[in-house]
Formats: structure tokens, sequence, C-alpha cells
């Protein structure tokens, strides 16, 4: 799978790769915000992992930019924003996941593949929506 | 009286200096021969100041105010021009040495990020050897950034790196340090990696007069003191901010820290210790004297009031009730906004026969705010006794 970091915290993007790195996987770190940009649309990553204050940048934009982008693509967002609100709009945005800060970082694959088998679930019932309504 | 006139001195202090400069510089073009001719740096413009002068003595035409004021418009020139290349090259030195520090420091920071990433998921011991030459400050600035953004099993390593380094000794020490933001980093530091050593150089940053120092170092003293942590506040003197009361709620919640009674705050003088000790009970819906609650809603600070009724809301003290329907009528509107909603304990008879008898005598904003705070029955009845057109107007 390609996973992409995005987060302006260094040594933490560096530490939630290391975490990630595996034969299955292909990690890409970004936290400059010129390169997430950048890295989104020519890596086209299979997980998007991002926060969302983001330096120089809207990361809500981001979120949507991305969802826009890559429909099929997991969004799993960390933050540390604890307010119900914003964090139903990253949902509404398109996210899959969200993982508040502080966070584990041994606890990331777990979340990632929470986030997966949620996304398969609804694509699942969709599916099944849009057949019983044929 | 001096500092009136300081511009003035210092503006006839500088045309003095220039007029004198100026019959240096005029007696200096006059002589052909001059001491520093042998110096070929100058004689260029000892060969221009000449030529013009000589220019403009020859022209009959120009005035002699001209001739006059050539040595100080020539003079003022030369000044200018030494200013401007000294100021253009002091700028571009600066900005060429913080570009270089930037990016030395850059490299290192790089460097240690990787050494640590290395040590919490490679080999340890070489990760350490190398981490152990980089500089403590930049390790310590970088620990910390990590150690808040994370919990679980990495944060012990995180903690294990800190004191293999020696860096709790190295904080402690620089916590004496003379800048007051350089203080700010190592008692965050101090608090975050538990340095309970450090707790004796913190303690008397509690009551410093600025502020982010004071607040950061009452934060570590509630992290690293177990006895009495919150004793600065029975001491305190300035207000205590609303976002440092959030921040220090923040770190009894994370640090799981044993509460204090806040019912001994309630005595202070200070009345944003007393909203802080009344926020805290009604957040952690702690027990005590309720008479002390009581005697805060009649307390002459109306935020102290407007909090204390929140705490008689939230802990379902009742016996509060008959103090606050006695001092309903000559409050604040906002106190008032609490009492309604604190008077939602009541049974509601005695609350509709209350709201009764003040309706005429209650602005219309708190009568929408009394309808919106009572079951429909009762708005049904306190309606009733309005006028038609009142109720339209609603």
């Amino acid at each position: 799978m390609k996973i992409l970091i995005c987060e302006s915290n260094p040594l933490l993007v560096q530490l939630m790769g290391k975490e990630l790195m595996s034969e299955q996987n292909e990690v890409r770190l970004a936290w400059v915000s010129e390169e997430m940009a950048s890295q989104l649309t020519s890596f086209a990553p299979d997980i998007l992992i991002t926060e969302v204050l983001l330096p120089h940048m809207n990361g809500f934009e981001f979120i949507h930019n991305a969802r826009l982008q890559f429909p099929k693509m997991t969004i799993v967002v960390i933050s540390s924003l604890s307010s119900n609100r914003l964090i139903e709009l990253i949902f509404r945005l398109g996210a899959d996941e969200f993982i508040s800060k502080p966070l584990d970082p041994t606890q990331l694959n777990n979340h990632i593949q929470k986030a997966i088998r949620g996304k398969r679930n609804s694509f699942i019932s969709n599916a099944i929506d849009y057949v019983t309504k044929i | 009286m001096l500092r009136k006139y300081k511009a003035v001195a210092v503006f006839l202090a500088a045309m003095i200096l220039l007029i004198a400069f100026s019959f240096i510089v005029k007696s200096w073009l006059m002589q052909e021969n001059w001491f520093l001719k042998s110096s070929s740096a100058f004689n260029w413009l000892h060969d221009l100041g000449r030529y013009l002068m000589a220019t403009i003595e020859e022209n009959q035409k120009q005035s002699t105010l001209l001739i006059w004021l050539f040595p100080v418009l020539f003079t003022a020139l030369i000044l200018t021009v030494v200013n401007i290349v000294t100021i253009a090259l002091f700028i571009l030195l600066r900005r060429w040495g913080s570009i270089n520090l930037w990016r030395r420091k850059n490299k290192m920071r790089q460097k240690a990020q990787e050494s640590i990433v290395e040590y919490l998921y490679g080999d340890s011991e070489s990760a350490l050897q190398q981490i152990k030459q980089l500089n403590k400050q930049m390790l310590v600035e970088e620990i910390i950034s990590l150690r808040k953004q994370i919990t679980g099993p990495k944060t012990e390593h995180l903690q294990l790196l800190f004191y293999q380094l020696g860096l709790d000794v190295f904080v402690t020490h620089k916590i004496k340090s003379a800048r007051w933001f350089n203080k700010l980093l190592y008692i965050d530091a101090a608090q975050w990696m538990q340095v309970y050593a450090a707790f004796e150089q913190i303690q008397p940053y509690q009551y410093a007069e600025n502020p982010h120092l004071r607040n950061v170092a009452q934060m570590a003293c509630v992290n690293l003191d177990t006895g009495q942590a919150f004793a600065f506040l029975n001491i305190m003197d300035q207000s205590l901010p609303i976002w440092h009361q959030i921040l220090l709620h923040k770190t009894m919640v994370r640090g799981s820290l044993p509460l204090p009674d806040f019912y001994s705050f309630l005595h202070s003088e200070n009345a944003s210790v007393i909203i802080f000790a009344l926020n805290m009970i009604r957040l952690f819906s702690q027990k005590g004297p309720q008479n002390e609650i009581i005697r805060l809603v009649t307390h002459h600070d109306p935020m102290v009031r407007r909090n204390a009724l929140r705490v008689v809301r939230d802990l379902d003290i009742y016996e509060a009730i008959p103090v606050v329907k006695q001092n309903f009528l000559g409050e604040t509107l906002r106190v008032q906004v609490g009492m309604i909603q604190a008077l939602s304990l009541d049974k509601p008879q005695e609350t509709f026969e209350f709201y009764r008898n003040i309706w005429q005598d209650t602005p219309r904003r708190l009568q929408a705010e009394i309808l919106k705070h009572v079951s429909p029955g009762l708005q049904a009845m306190l309606l009733k006794d309005m006028e038609p057109e009142q109720i339209e107007q609603k």
C-alpha cells in the first residue's frame, strides 16, 4: 500500500513513518506545506495520514481537495483539535478516521486498519443500498 | 524640561559638528598637498572636491551662498554615502550570518531528529553515542516537542533517552538561565520529563512578574509536587487567566493528579482564584461544605456570583434557592440569567409563584429567559398573566 504522511512536526512524521514502514507499504513523508500538495498529486497514495493544523496551509481545504481528487483513498486525520463541531466537519469533508493528539504511534496500524474496514463496510452497504433500490 | 528640549539639543549639536567638520573639509580642500597625499584611496575624493570648488568659484553666475555652503554640502554628501555603505554592509553581513546560522542549526536539528528516531526504532547504543555529541539545548527542544505529541510505550523510551543523556541535570542547572524564554523551555522540559529534582529551582518562579513564566512554573509545580501542588493559589496576588485555568484543569486530568480540597480556596481574596476553585468543584463534582458555595452567591464580585450559581445548579444545592430568590431583583442582568438557570432546581409550583411575583418588574429579555427554563405548563401559566400585546411582541 502507498501511504503519505503529512505533518508539520518532522520528528513525529519520521516516527510515524518508521511505525508504518514494512515490505507491503511504501511510505512517503512530507512536513513542508508545498511538498504535501505536490506529493499527494504525484504519489497518489492509497492512504493519506494528515494533520489539520498545518503551517501556511488550510488543512480542512487540503482534506477536501484530497477527497475530491482521490475518492477511493482512505484519509486518516490526526489533530489536537477537541471541538466536536470541527471533528464533525473533518468527517464531512471526507476523513475516514480521526486520531486525537497526543497519539500512541504503536497504535497507528490499528487505526489505519479500522479506517480501511470502515471504508470497505460503507462501500458494501452503499452497494447493497444501490442494488436494492434497483 | 530636559526631555522636552532633548531633540532640539541633539539637532543643534549635530549642526555644530557638521559645520566644524565642514571647516576641516574646506581647509583640506584648500591645500594642494595634504598629509594623506601618499594614500591613493582618498586622492580622487580630494581632487573631486577641489575641482567642484574651483568650478563654483569660477562661475560668476553662482551665488555666494552656494560658495559658502559648498563645504557643508560636500561633507553631508560624504557622510551620507559612508552611512549608506556602512548600513548596507551591516545588513548584508547580518543576513548572511543569520542564514548560515539557520542552515547550520537546521542541519544539526535534522541529525538530532534522525538519531532520536534511530534510538527509538533501531540500534539504541550507537544512536546514543551519536546523540551525545549534539547540542543539548537543541536536544531538549526536539525531545520535548515530540513528547508533547505522543503517548504510550514510546514516551518511556523517550524519557529514558532524556535521562541517559543527562539532560535532567542540564535542565535543572539551566533553569537559572538569565533569559526568560530559556527558563520557560527548561521549566517546561522538567515538567514533561518529570524531573522532580528541579522542583526547588522552579518554585520561586510561581510568583514571577512575567505572566508566561509564572504560568509555566505554576503548571510545572502542579505536576511535580505531590504534596502541596496548589499552594501557590493561597499566596497569589495576580489574576489567574482563564486560559491558564483551562491548562491547569487539563494537567490534572492528563496526569490523573490527586485533587486538592478546592473548598479551601473559596476564602481567597483573589476573585480569579475563587472562580478557578468554583469551576474545579463543578467540573470534578467535588463534595464539601455547601454553606461556602451559598455564601458566594452574594459575593461582591459578579463573576464569582455567576460561577457560584453554576455550581449551585450543577451540584443540586437546593439550600441556595431561598438566597437566590431573595437577591434576584437587585442583581445585574447576567447574574439574573444565571439565577434563572439555578432556579430550575426548585419545585415547579414554588418557581411559578416566585416568577409571577416578579414578572411585572422583569425586563423582557429576562422574561424570555425565564420562559426558556420553565416547563411548558408553567410557560402557559406565565403567558396567561401577560397582556395580549406583550405576548405578540414576544
